[in-house]
């Protein structure tokens, strides 16, 4: 399991800075310097500005890392706008509080509990068998997906396999890094104090580009399929650590299996397929002894809270 | 042989004060958290800190970074996934990343994709954002998380402690 891959992850960064990325941030910082030097040509900026915009791009230019958590915000709800422009709430209080309740209640036993603003979670207005994440934490969940549903644990596994996306910021890495650079450059020309109007025009351009960048993978290619069995794997971690049975998400994988129509725009498109899924989640689980959680009970919210559904 | 061995425990000794000394500091990065008296979300509050705030580092396990308030002088517990090494520089005037801008902090905040950028994106491709921002209200506060959880007979756990 990976339960302590986020803070190790954090606490390794800053002691091992490859080569490899020392290079790629020199290379970085002279293809985004191009404009500068155009603009440093046409008389628009001073030689002196341009050097000191030179040392900061250089100094911060990386990559999608260096996206902060304020910024990572915003991106996410641009990209939540353009999901509630193709599918519509279904705007049932008592069934979006209790997947609420279920996916935040996961989310603090994930690898990274805390986001800027925290997880949410909404039931869409569709057929379609589809759920989706932002980077910000934003996750959304169609009422075909929930039909397929027979039971909480298997909500909770469709929710934890979201949340897996989001602990591994796939839909941030999704963000081509030429996009990146370009923003930076705009930033530290903000920063030297010679920001235009232009400059935030193009900076939003910067930003429309990542999220299209993002929502081609949500909605239109999909994950790597490697993404897509870290977050299954992700997945049971969660569920294990919640209480919630794992092989709920080997139910619901099955019964998207038969439910997932071919050709559909919705995870039949994104995701690989169900039984190629269920062969790896069945692996990941391994030995597992039921748990004894109250299985009546939680069937008795459930069953109250999806009766819209 | 002996020569060998005090030059690994000198060669050890300057890399964990390497170690001590870089992450001697972390920032905070959501809009908001709490320093909690132990490493749980069950775990009472002691202090909330805030986006970018700097906390000095006294230790970390599993998950949780032990940290001190420069400010109040408070130590307590943070949950690691919202802290960074990273520096979050928020007022990015042009002397500031100059001189402060280095390869191991965030030099973005505030002036990147912010509000002004979402206000135009916003407008420039007709979006709806009520539904997200409706959205941001269903936060559940975790006391009620845990009565849910423990309803149902399923593990919190310490909540966050693994």
């Amino acid at each position: 399991m990976s339960s302590h891959r986020n803070s190790m992850r954090k606490f390794s960064s800053i002691l091992t800075i490859p080569a490899s990325l020392l290079i790629v941030i020199a290379l970085a910082g002279c293809s985004s310097l191009g404009d500068l030097g155009n603009r440093l040509m046409s008389g628009d900026v001073s030689a002196d500005q341009v050097a000191s915009v030179q040392k900061s791009v250089t100094a911060v230019q990386k990559s999608t890392e260096d996206i902060t958590p304020e910024q990572e915000y915003y991106i996410g709800r641009a990209v939540g706008a353009v999901i509630l422009r193709q599918y519509k709430p279904y705007s049932d209080p008592a069934a979006d509080h209790y997947i609420n309740m279920i996916g935040q209640a996961l989310s603090l036993v994930s690898d990274r509990p805390e986001l800027f603003l925290g997880y949410r979670f909404l039931i869409l207005d569709s057929s379609d068998i589809n759920a989706l994440s932002t980077p910000s934490g934003l996750v959304f969940i169609t009422r075909g997906m929930l039909e397929l549903t027979r039971n909480e644990a298997d909500v909770a596994a469709i929710l934890a396999h979201e949340i897996g996306h989001i602990e591994d910021r796939d839909a941030i890495n999704a963000i081509k890094t030429s996009r990146i650079t370009s923003a930076l450059t705009n930033v530290a020309i903000t920063s030297a104090q010679f920001a235009t109007s232009q400059d935030i025009a193009k900076l939003t351009s910067v930003f429309s580009d990542s999220i299209n960048d993002i929502t081609q993978k949500l909605v239109n290619s999909g994950y790597s399929r490697g993404a897509e069995s870290k977050a299954d794997l992700a997945a049971v971690t969660i569920l294990e650590r919640a209480g919630y049975d794992p092989r709920a998400l080997i139910e619901v994988l099955q019964n998207m299996k038969l439910k997932l129509k071919p050709g559909g725009l919705d995870f039949a498109k994104t995701h690989p397929a169900p039984e190629d899924r269920i062969k790896d989640v069945t692996k990941d689980i391994g030995n597992y002894s039921a748990p004894g959680y109250n299985k009546s009970f939680t069937q008795q919210r459930y069953a109250e809270a999806m009766k819209g559904i | 042989m002996k020569e060998k061995a005090s030059i690994v425990a000198f060669l050890l000794l300057v890399f964990s004060a390497g170690v001590v000394f870089a992450q001697s500091e972390m920032s905070v990065t959501v809009q908001q958290t709490q320093v909690r008296d132990r490493p749980s979300f069950l775990a009472k509050s002691l202090a909330t800190v805030s986006y970018g705030d700097r906390l000095a580092v006294l230790g970390s396990q599993s998950g949780w970074v032990h940290v001190k308030v420069p400010k109040s002088g408070t130590d307590g517990w943070v949950s690691a996934s919202a802290l960074t090494e990273k520096k979050i520089v928020f007022e990015a005037g042009a002397s500031n990343v100059d001189k402060n801008a280095s390869s191991s902090e965030v030099a973005l905040a505030g002036r990147g994709f912010n509000k002004e950028v979402e206000a135009q994106y916003k407008s420039a491709n007709d979006l709806n954002y009520t539904w997200v921002d409706k959205m941001q209200t269903f936060g559940v506060p975790t006391k009620d998380l845990v009565a849910f959880m423990d309803a149902a007979g399923l593990k919190f756990g310490n909540g966050g402690d693994r």
